[in-house]
């Protein structure tokens, strides 16, 4: 009878880039940074890394397929290395990989990186589209990106809840507000200068009705954790150590883009994903015991109706919420504490573990600036595809003794 | 029997106006203004030949039965593939089956006729049984040549059988020459011509008549036995000579439609052909040709079929579906003949896998879905799992077309970032009715006219073009239908399903209005009426009774009550009606009235009571019972219906104004019982021809004061959604305004402890009749308010320091001093407060550069403006009431910029 | 009635640099000026305005977004675009017009001035 993932693993260093416009270095080089810092932080040396886990989701520029980008730019010395990939939750996916290897107890000290280069394609965005999504998908999905994707999810969800579009308009800025305030103090983003709430409503308009300033931007980062048992890390010397209190995915069975039901206003995926991982921590009232959460916004609409998702604003309050300054640093449940992917921009395989980094960074006082008091939950929500076809990937994160 | 059986049409939305592009190449070639009359028709960016042709066969097909066709030729000089059966891609869009034969006519501007030939003969020859024809052309020219301007795009579709023939093919003749006005080699993309003089003399004016007098010759007629000729040249003057030539006299002969849509190559003779069988009647003879290295000429006779041919488009409805540009160089870019930079984004790979293509080719091509045997979810796409949730099945599902599905937009974007030659790129949910949907890819409409609901059309259109590789890929879009956007917060239909009403005076003029409308929105009425005269006297059921079935005819629920309102028993009895019927009464409209009028000199008692009996105290014996049963259920509401004449006076009728003003005195108590049952009453005074009217108002009028235009206001007031009580609303010809009792401020004489003289009234006489600032009082109690205050010493003093005499007036003197100057660095707004109440009034507070300047009345542009109450304001600023949870429950509104609001916290020590 | 608010050197001109990936190609925007209807009416704002100085007039048409612009009661639209900074110094006043024709003045407080 399985038993969840709750209290078994621990993280015992973690290492994470500065992230923006690297034209320094490759993502051969970027992975190098990140597990500098990360196996330092760990106190231990490469060769005792028994099995590691890569997250890249890009195949056209990057570091190439499998996982040998990652034990050839590490030199790790013939150990099992996988890559995995799930879109943007990939960074997620690979932590998950490292955690459960560990959990079934096939090994002792696992290695979990997510990297992204995506400054080199030569011009600002996503490569890929055309035949390479996909031999049959390509031939019959709209021509669609992501903001205009994302875009519908903002008409939907102000429709269904008779919501003025200058209102929603307004909640989608504090969002990013609050963002940008929190990146100024974290010298690891790319984005550090705060801006006002009439800036980013004036802004102009990508896919109406996000704004420039709901988007967030593409950008280069590695992040990398180090994961043991609890026992293990105990034998370290890591007395009280973080450790995941729950890691769920959840993935579109199809059901929003065909059936019936689905309204375009929420994500299906992250409602179910987040009851389940609430259950595996025995968390039963997360809009009070959850401390700081690091939510996948790579649209600020995404970001609020999120709030609605992980089932800490009401159905429909999400917007007077993020009004009310509940998600600010400052509020009840501080949200993108590090600057989220507003400030650090989006390399698709790290984000997930980026996310990850600051909850562990926040859980053992080592926060500095953005240093919230006595924070007892961490979530990370890392979500990839677009609203009608997704993949939602959730961790908890706490301290061991809470 | 065999000729044609039907007919399609399409030409492309987008017009060219032709004077935009001499005005833009004029310059180089000014000799193009000849031809610059009218617009002529271009595909937009994602139509070809290919898809013009699906277009215009799948019009075609309207009303027909599309499993019989078992021949289907394309006729075209522009087609996609010169290796790879276009019509097979034409056949596989229409989703017809596998046995059928199929084939391309193409190099020739008469490819069309030559098809239709090709396949009347095949079914007079008993091959086929019904063939599909369609002709089309998109032709490229180079800039600036007449060509550019003569040609236009489309399309048109034939069907041809022996069953349900609407023109009979009476016969044809063909002449062939190589005579090569132009032409287009393989590898060439614009056609080559020669010089226009030789190609009228030798060309069109030689050719064209010898193949008509062939075939007058071989069916033995003439051009008196056509009504109407079909031919297609672009050479206006040649055009009319060659008719004169064969001695067509001007009304027969079709118009070569340069101004509305240009010559469309191969696809013209059918084109000209569908717009005459438009407008054709039953016996009208059609004479049509082809033009192309030869000519092909055809005779129809039009039968009496073609009355009976379903709705469709064709060329006329196509016509009419336009979008004018005058933008030259977007018809250029469409037609990608100007270079454009799109950025490398747009060099994402574009192969196609022939084996995808081919597993999927109803899905992609025929816009074929699935609908699951075992629970019948209609899925787009067919997949091996079934998409319902609920639902387990694998492999279950069978074919479903979802091409002809009528379907919504759910949501749609506009993208500024998706790479596109028509920026933004438009796109969405689309939701189909009976079930599925997909993201589809909108085309042929602008951002601002897109709205969530519009019905949209799922059209075959050009996917991609792989130039690498010569290939181009076909799927289907949205397109949306032009429409009324419905007004932003429309309401959605208000229904009252399952409410039970009752009518008095329902047999005829407003109260048979008010019946028949409340049914229809779902209401069980009680139509009741005395059936008397309008004078009251006399009684029958007849006219209950007819009501009553006018509303079962539509539909709805109703029994009939024939009680007089004028007695206490006769009111119950009406209410207890309803009971019996459907068990509550939710809605009570006092209608039943009579007349009359005497002056007061004449007035006998007996006709004074009368209408005090059937008006006043008719809606006290209705309005008693219905109440008592409408507290139990904790809803109601009452109509009352009073009169202008109450309210302003009416010659002749004291009886009648003193009952409709004594109902208006009756709602103001009745409102203020019933509020906390829901229950609502209001009055209205109707403007409206009926029986009452009948002989007061001039004729004219009458015809314009249906009892309809009252109905609506009635029945809202009866909804649930409307929470007015104590309202009296005139409504006459669609006309509404509110009348209301409003007191004045007045003033008071003397100083209360002596009693005042006449003359000091006399002279205080303007103050005591101002109304200036009249208010309305909901109660007596509020009524009392300025007699108590005339003579009570004034509330308004210095501030008590304890805290406890705090005044809205004290907070704003005060505001100043307590004005934070550290914290107001780099604040420059506006705050406007407008306090309600006794102690209300407006204040503006002024802040910038670190200064606060507060002055009493309405700033001209304030940054942001607070509502509250005087009660709320002092609580507030006391902090006995939240901010917040001021502003959450409505205490305090917020007007103009809400985020500068909260500086109000940090700016002022409160 | 429009309220208009400039920003030299804004926050914004580094953020239009880096988010070239939402597809506008934004290059050294330093200028950020905020316009607002306080009216109840729709206005059309044309993208230009004229730079005032004892140098004399200059009118800047290059304006991002371009064209007319229509802003609604009670919203806001920015424009930017690049400007010399020892022009804008020298400047003493900014002037936007409505689709009306009428002006708006505002004058330009330097810090170094």
């Amino acid at each position: 009878m399985a038993t969840g993932i709750r209290d078994k693993v621990a993280i015992i260093g973690m290492g994470c880039t500065r992230f923006g416009e690297r034209w320094d270095m490759g993502g051969e080089e970027l992975m190098v940074e990140a597990f500098t810092e990360c196996i330092k932080d760990a106190g231990l040396e490469k060769n005792d890394i028994q099995a590691a886990w890569l997250g890249t989701c890009i195949d056209e520029v990057n570091v190439g397929k499998a996982a040998v980008p990652l034990s050839t730019s590490l030199r790790l010395p013939f150990i099992p290395v996988t890559r995995v990939e799930n879109y943007c939750a990939s960074g997620t996916e690979s932590f998950r990989g490292a955690v459960y290897a560990v959990a079934s107890g096939a090994y002792d000290i696992c290695l979990s990186m997510g990297v992204e280069k995506l400054k080199d394609t030569g011009y600002g965005g996503l490569p890929g589209g055309g035949s390479s999504s996909g031999s049959l998908i390509w031939l019959w999905w709209p021509n669609l990106t992501a903001p205009g994707a994302f875009a519908q999810l903002a008409s939907a969800y102000a429709a269904k809840y008779g919501i003025k579009d200058q209102d929603l308009k307004r909640a989608m800025a504090q969002v990013s507000v609050k963002s940008h305030e929190n990146g100024v103090l974290n010298p690891k983003a790319h984005l550090r200068k705060k801006v006002t709430i009439d800036q980013v409503m004036a802004a102009p308009i990508i896919a109406h009705p996000l704004g420039l300033f709901d988007c967030c931007g593409v950008s280069d980062g590695a992040a990398c954790a180090i994961v043991t048992t609890v026992e293990k890390a105990k034998d370290m010397g890591f007395k009280n150590p973080v450790t995941v209190k729950a890691l769920q995915v959840a993935l579109s069975s199809g059901e929003e883009i065909a059936f019936n039901n689905w309204d375009g206003d929420h994500f299906m995926t992250t409602d179910k994903c987040s009851t389940k991982a609430y259950e595996e921590a025995g968390i039963t009232n997360p809009r009070e015991e959850i401390s700081m959460m690091e939510l996948h916004d790579c649209f600020s609409i995404t970001e609020l109706v999120t709030y609605e998702d992980m089932h800490i604003s009401e159905r429909g309050q999400a917007w007077k919420d993020s009004l009310d300054g509940f998600y600010n640093m400052d509020g009840k449940v501080p949200c993108q504490v590090d600057g989220g992917l507003k400030c650090f921009g989006h390399p698709i395989g790290a984000s997930g573990l980026r996310m990850i980094y600051e909850m562990y960074l926040q859980l053992l006082g080592r926060a500095e600036e953005r240093q919230l008091e006595n924070p007892q939950y961490g979530l990370t929500h890392n979500l990839g595809g677009f609203p009608a076809q997704n993949v939602c990937a959730i961790s908890i994160l706490g301290l061991y003794n809470n | 029997m065999i000729g044609i059986t039907s007919y399609g049409g399409y030409i492309p939305r987008l017009r060219l106006d032709r004077m935009s592009i001499f005005q833009s190449m004029g310059w180089f070639a000014p000799a193009i203004v000849m031809v610059a009359q009218g617009e002529r028709s271009f595909c937009n960016w994602d139509e070809d030949s290919l898809t013009m042709a699906v277009a215009a066969a799948r019009d075609c097909l309207i009303g027909k039965d599309k499993s019989k066709v078992d021949g289907v030729f394309l006729c075209s000089t522009t087609l996609p593939f010169l290796d790879r059966l276009n019509a097979g891609i034409l056949k596989t869009a229409l989703n017809l089956k596998d046995e059928l034969e199929a084939a391309d006519f193409t190099s020739s501007e008469r490819a069309g006729t030559t098809g239709l030939i090709q396949a009347l003969s095949s079914v007079r020859g008993g091959d086929k049984k019904q063939v599909l024809v369609t002709a089309t052309d998109k032709r490229l020219t180079k800039a600036a040549y007449f060509y550019e301007m003569w040609f236009g795009d489309g399309a048109a579709s034939l069907l041809v059988g022996d069953t349900d023939v609407i023109a009979e093919f009476m016969g044809s003749y063909t002449v062939t020459y190589d005579f090569v006005d132009h032409f287009r080699g393989s590898s060439r993309a614009v056609d080559y011509m020669w010089e226009e003089r030789w190609v009228r003399d030798n060309g069109y004016s030689k050719i064209i008549p010898q193949a008509v007098n062939g075939l007058f010759r071989k069916l033995s007629i003439s051009m008196d036995d056509v009504d109407r000729f079909v031919f297609p040249c672009f050479f206006k003057a040649e055009h009319r000579k060659i008719a004169s030539k064969l001695g067509a006299t001007p009304e027969k002969v079709m118009d070569n439609m340069h101004e509305v849509c240009g010559e469309t190559g191969a696809a013209h003779p059918l084109v000209m052909l569908v717009q005459a069988l438009q407008e054709a009647e039953p016996g009208d003879r059609i004479l049509a040709a082809g033009f192309g290295q030869g000519c092909d000429v055809m005779y129809f006779k039009v039968t009496d079929a073609i009355r009976d041919l379903a709705q469709r488009r064709g060329i006329k409805g196509a016509l009419a579906n336009k979008k004018t540009t005058d933008n030259y160089l977007k018809f250029l870019k469409f037609r990608d003949l100007i270079q454009t930079e799109m950025g490398i984004r747009a060099e994402a790979p574009t192969q196609t896998a022939m084996t995808v293509l081919w597993r999927k080719r109803d899905m992609l091509l025929g816009m074929v879905g699935g609908k699951c045997t075992k629970c019948g979810t209609p899925q787009f796409p067919r997949s091996s799992m079934c998409v319902n949730p609920e639902c387990e099945e694998v492999n279950s599902q069978e074919p479903y077309e979802f091409a002809g599905i009528p379907a919504k937009v759910k949501t749609f974007t506009g993208d500024m970032l998706a790479v596109s030659v028509d920026p933004p790129h438009i796109y969405g949910m689309v939701q189909f009715e009976g079930g599925g949907r997909f993201m589809a890819d909108f085309s042929d409409c602008e951002l601002s006219e897109v709205y969530v609901g519009q019905p949209v059309e799922i059209t075959f259109r050009r996917r991609y073009v792989d130039e690498q590789r010569g290939f181009s890929g076909y799927f289907w879009k949205a397109v949306p239908i032009p429409g009324e956007k419905p007004a932003a917060g429309a309401a959605e239909e208000i229904r009252f399903d399952d409410q039970v009403a009752i009518v008095t005076g329902a047999g005829a003029g407003l109260g048979r209005a008010y019946a028949l409308e409340l049914a229809e929105r779902g209401v069980k009425v009680v139509v009741n009426d005395l059936g008397g005269a309008p004078d009251g006297t006399g009684g029958n059921t007849s006219a209950a009774d007819k009501v009553v079935e006018e509303i079962k005819a539509l539909g709805g629920d109703a029994v009939a009550n024939y009680d007089s309102v004028a007695t206490a028993e006769g009111g119950q009895s009406i209410v207890d009606s309803a009971i019996q019927a459907f068990g509550k009464v939710d809605i009570v409209i006092n209608n039943a009235g009579i007349l009359r009028d005497k002056t007061l000199a004449k007035m006998e008692p007996e006709n004074w009571d009368a209408i005090i009996d059937v008006h006043l105290k008719g809606a006290y014996n209705v309005s008693r019972p219905a109440f008592i049963k409408m507290r139990e259920n904790g809803y109601g509401r009452i109509i009352l219906t009073t009169s202008a004449a109450g309210l302003y006076g009416n010659f002749g009728q004291t009886n009648y104004s003193a009952a409709k003003m004594g109902l208006v005195g009756f709602m103001n108590t009745v409102k203020l019982e019933g509020d906390k049952h829901n229950i609502r009453v209001n009055t209205v005074a109707p403007v409206a021809a009926t029986r009452l009217t009948e002989d007061i108002l001039p004729p004219e009028m009458l015809e314009k004061l249906k009892p309809e235009f009252v109905a609506p206001l009635v029945l809202y007031l009866c909804s649930e959604k409307c929470q007015e009580s104590g309202m009296i609303l005139n409504a006459g010809m669609g006309y509404f305004n509110r009348a209301a009792i409003v007191t004045g401020p007045g003033t008071a004489v003397g100083d209360g402890s002596r009693i005042p003289t006449l003359e000091e009234i006399h002279q205080k006489w303007d103050a005591i009749n101002d109304l200036t600032g009249a208010t309305e009082f909901p109660n007596v109690t509020a009524s009392m308010g300025p007699i108590l205050d005339a003579f009570s010493p004034k509330k308004k003093e210095a501030p008590d320091d304890s805290g406890g005499g705090l005044t809205v007036k004290a907070v704003f003197e005060g505001m100043q001093a307590a004005f934070r100057a550290d914290a107001a660095a780099g604040v420059d707004v506006v705050f406007q407060w407008d306090i309600s109440g006794d102690q209300g009034g407006s204040w503006n507070v002024v802040i910038k550069d670190g200064a606060c300047e507060v002055n009493e009345g309405s700033h001209s542009s304030p940054t942001t403006t607070l509502k509250m109450a005087d009660e709320d304001f002092l609580k507030m600023i006391s902090g006995e009431l939240n901010a917040m949870s001021a502003y959450t429950g409505g205490k305090l509104k917020i007007e103009g910029d809400l985020m500068k609001s909260q500086l109000v916290e940090k700016l002022f020590k409160l | 009635m429009l309220e208009i608010h400039h920003i030299m050197n804004s926050a914004v001109e580094e953020i239009f640099g880096f988010k070239t990936c939402c597809g506008l190609r934004a290059f050294d925007q330093n200028l950020e000026i905020h316009v607002k209807n306080l009216g109840v009416h729709p206005v059309i704002v044309p993208s230009h305005f004229e730079l005032k100085g004892d140098y004399g007039n200059r009118r800047i048409d290059t304006l991002m977004p371009p064209g007319d612009q229509r802003i609604d009661p009670g919203q806001t639209v920015a424009f930017y675009c690049f400007m010399d900074e020892t022009m804008w110094d020298a400047s003493r006043h900014m002037v936007f017009y409505d689709g009306e024709g009428n002006e708006y003045r505002i004058p330009l407080i330097h810090e170094n001035s």
